[in-house]
């Protein structure tokens, strides 16, 4: 009971030290008072070690199977493996507010230990940003989830984790999912003390760059390790199905994206000021209405938490978050005016602009799409949710488009560019693209939409590699280094310019997964009795019959299904299974692939009749799924390169060279 | 009775942090010398300005801007860049005779106690 109660303590009276953390720091800024200001900063010490004891406290409860704790009993049971006990912690509701809070205590506590040149005002206001923030998650946890409540006895056994979430990807997607969502009130809080004190010069951006870079490369992963989660646990052969808490992560993810881009329009030329204030606190009002949906049960999703009242309460914290954010941009809107101008049409920054476009344009369909059926539940009565088709015909085409774009980009200069200069580096990349579409095509591969996804992605290929080619060849010829020495010490210096790039190369590796599994994946559904065989695309797969086997809370019904290539040479056993829980949770499918580089062949047991043995099942052959995995890992690859800090001399050797040339 | 007895606890260590400023803080005032918004813009455009030259320096080596377009950008930039130096020295010049009045001031009250 004492950890417990430690617990239930602790987190109590982080009720009030985070709301004395936003009061104090608001007065200490109204007042100029150091004291007040010192008293708020040992407050966010205080706060983070009060959610650490917290969090301890209940993951020791987790681990040790203390059934007498509500969330505990809920959420584990004997038997469960200690990783996914030590998951529990953010499996159920109140666990995972009390992570999200956990998370919010690191992340201030950061934000307010480090400086930054010129930021040292925005500091107190950005504490008193957060901690509001945090103030409702506090009272939520206390109120309305508390994981230390506890039940009038102490059962047996607990009902355990859902199935589905015992993966060792309930260690990665949702952790990931949480520290990008949270990741975004850093830029916001920023933003808004910027506007606050006036101050609109580009200062926000340069200290929240890596916040906002962190986040989004949190973002991503939670999306792509979401999708292989879903690949190999839930046994439907897709990655993606458009479910609105799948959207509930991507419409910030693409709101963050644009915002990426336009934030090196104003860091650069001092332009779209009020467009980035926007796009941030867009940005962040998104993560909380994903968070809201997820936890509302307002909309059907294998996601979902619950159907409580979390839902309202959210939503309306979205409201008032909305008001606060909508109140200060317009209060401070006239000093949100660019200090220059767009001088032409072909030039990076109308590439900027038209790419800030093309997202928002994605996030409003996304946007639609998921909330229509809330929309028409208002005015009809009855939920119409809309399916994969809508998404797939109005986002995917806005994707291509934005995948030509990043062809386009890396070629155009800023300010103005020929389009003389513009055609030269064009033409090529796009002459070589069309010769390897048609080769596709004549090769018999004739989906559209795939073969438009091809097109843009060679011409992407070739131009962002043509520009680490001609990048190497301006320095060889400057610093007579080699060819490889160039490279290295070339996105080296320009780590943020050319870790872009990878990171655009890693999404267009990504591209061709995702092209190749829309356009031409195929299945096969087919009952077989023991003996007798099915053939897709260049494998055989024989069926051998069922076995039972009893692991630890579980019944194991599996299939055996020998696989051979068409010349008949065996590649081993693969054994889909269904797994009937001791504890009565509905059965879950495992599915069972044998992967390649090229294909995943991918099978699922959907039926089957003990007494004669026959089975149902449903054959995926999936080509260059592994294609999307491995963009994945270079995309985090890329995106540490724009991270990794630049050496401070070297800016100051940059300017001594222009200095010296003037 | 567990329960009440380690909030009293946590609430009473709790208290004495939050109270540790106020108790043993000499100053109280937050000090005005802190960097002026003014130097932080100008060092702003400049920062800026260093930017844009070195965008368009790396723009001409990889045959993105024409010889003409790179002269005239260039051109234009050094000379924003002159106005933001002179911008820097007055706000520099005029921090500095700030600081100085403030010192005369001080030393004013030192001989009149």
């Amino acid at each position: 009971m004492l950890v417990g109660d430690i617990g239930r303590a602790a987190l109590f009276l982080s009720m009030f030290v985070v709301p004395y953390v936003f009061l104090a720091s608001t007065f200490g800024v109204v007042t100029k008072n150091k004291r007040l200001q010192a008293s708020a900063k040992a407050a966010v010490v205080l706060q983070f070690v009060l959610v650490a004891i917290a969090s301890g406290a209940l993951i020791e409860l987790l681990v040790s199977l203390n059934f007498h704790y509500t969330y505990v009993a809920e959420y584990t049971s004997r038997g469960l493996e200690m990783l996914y006990r030590i998951a529990a912690f953010w499996g159920g509701d109140a666990g995972s507010l009390l992570f999200w809070l956990l998370i919010m205590s690191v992340y201030l506590l950061v934000v307010r230990f480090t400086t930054h040149e010129g930021s040292e005002q925005m500091h107190p206001i950005v504490t008193a940003i957060m901690a509001f923030v945090m103030t409702f998650f506090a009272v939520i946890i206390n109120r309305v989830a508390n994981p230390f409540d506890t039940l009038p006895y102490t059962p047996l056994n607990g009902n355990g984790l859902n199935a589905l979430l015992q993966n060792p990807g309930m260690t990665v997607h949702p952790v990931n999912l949480y520290l990008g969502y949270i990741g975004f009130l850093i830029p916001f809080a920023y933003a808004m003390a910027a506007l606050i004190l006036k101050r609109t010069d580009a200062t926000w951006l340069r200290v929240t760059r890596r916040w906002t870079l962190i986040s989004w490369l949190f973002l991503s992963c939670g999306i792509i390790y979401g999708a292989h989660w879903s690949y190999e646990e839930l046994g439907w052969g897709g990655y993606w199905s458009w479910d609105p808490i799948e959207n509930a992560a991507l419409m910030p993810w693409l709101a963050a994206t644009a915002f990426l881009h336009s934030a090196m329009i104003q860091e650069r030329k001092g332009m779209l000021k009020a467009w980035n204030v926007i796009l941030i606190s867009l940005t962040f009002l998104l993560t909380l209405f994903g968070t809201a949906l997820t936890r509302g049960g307002m909309l059907w999703s294998i996601h979902s938490f619950s159907n409580g009242p979390m839902g309202t309460l959210f939503m309306s914290f979205v409201g008032m978050m909305l008001i606060f954010s909508t109140v200060i941009i317009v209060w401070r809107f006239s000093y949100l005016k660019a200090d220059a101008k767009f001088e032409a049409i072909v030039s990076k920054e109308t590439g900027f602009l038209l790419n800030n476009v093309l997202f928002i344009g994605a996030l409003f369909a996304v946007f639609w799409g998921t909330v229509f059926p809330l929309v028409t539940e208002a005015v009809t009565g009855t939920q119409m949710m809309v399916s994969a088709p809508f998404y797939d015909t109005v986002v995917l085409p806005i994707g291509v488009v934005l995948i030509l774009l990043m062809a386009i980009g890396p070629v155009v200069a800023w300010r103005c560019s020929s389009l003389e200069n513009l055609g030269k580096s064009l033409l090529p990349p796009a002459i070589v693209a069309l010769i390897i579409v048609m080769v596709i095509f004549f090769l018999g591969y004739r989906n559209p939409l795939s073969l438009a996804s091809y097109f843009a992605a060679s011409f992407v290929v070739w131009t962002i590699l043509s520009e680490f080619w001609r990048g190497v060849n301006a320095r060889m010829r400057m610093t007579s280094e080699t060819a490889v020495i160039s490279l290295i010490r070339m996105i080296g210096k320009n780590r943020r310019r050319y870790g872009g790039y990878i990171v655009h190369l890693a999404v267009i590796v990504m591209v061709i997964g995702f092209a190749s599994t829309g356009g031409y994946s195929q299945q096969v559904t087919i009952n077989l009795r023991p003996g007798a065989s099915v053939a897709i695309g260049d494998y055989v797969l024989l069926y051998h019959g069922l076995q039972t086997s009893q692991k630890s809370g579980k019944v194991v019904l599996s299939a055996e299904m020998v696989v051979y290539t068409a010349q008949g040479n065996s590649l081993g056993v693969l054994q889909p299974a269904v797994e009937f829980y001791d504890n009565g949770q509905s059965p879950s499918s495992d599915m069972a692939l044998y992967s390649t580089p090229w294909t995943d062949l991918y099978i699922v047991l959907d039926g089957t009749d003990n007494q004669t043995g026959q089975a149902l099942f449903e054959v995926h052959l999936n080509p260059l799924v592994s294609f999307i995995w491995a963009g994945g890992y270079l995309y985090i690859v890329g995106t540490f390169v724009s991270l990794w800090p630049e050496k401070r001399r070297q800016d100051k050797a940059k300017r001594q060279v222009i200095k010296n040339a003037i | 009775m567990q329960y009440n007895v380690t909030l009293l606890i946590f609430a009473v260590i709790s208290l004495a942090i939050l109270a540790w400023p106020f108790m043993f803080s000499r100053h109280n005032r937050i000090s005005p010398y802190s960097v002026s918004d003014e130097v932080i813009t100008v060092l702003g455009q400049k920062d800026m300005t260093y930017a844009q030259l070195a965008d368009l320096e790396y723009d001409r080596q990889m045959g993105k801007v024409s010889e003409q377009s790179y002269r005239a950008v260039r051109g234009e930039l050094l000379s924003t860049l002159s106005q933001v130096d002179k911008a820097e020295q007055t706000v520099r010049d005029h921090i500095a005779q700030q600081v100085e009045q403030e010192l005369q001031c001080l030393r004013a009250n030192e001989v009149t106690r």
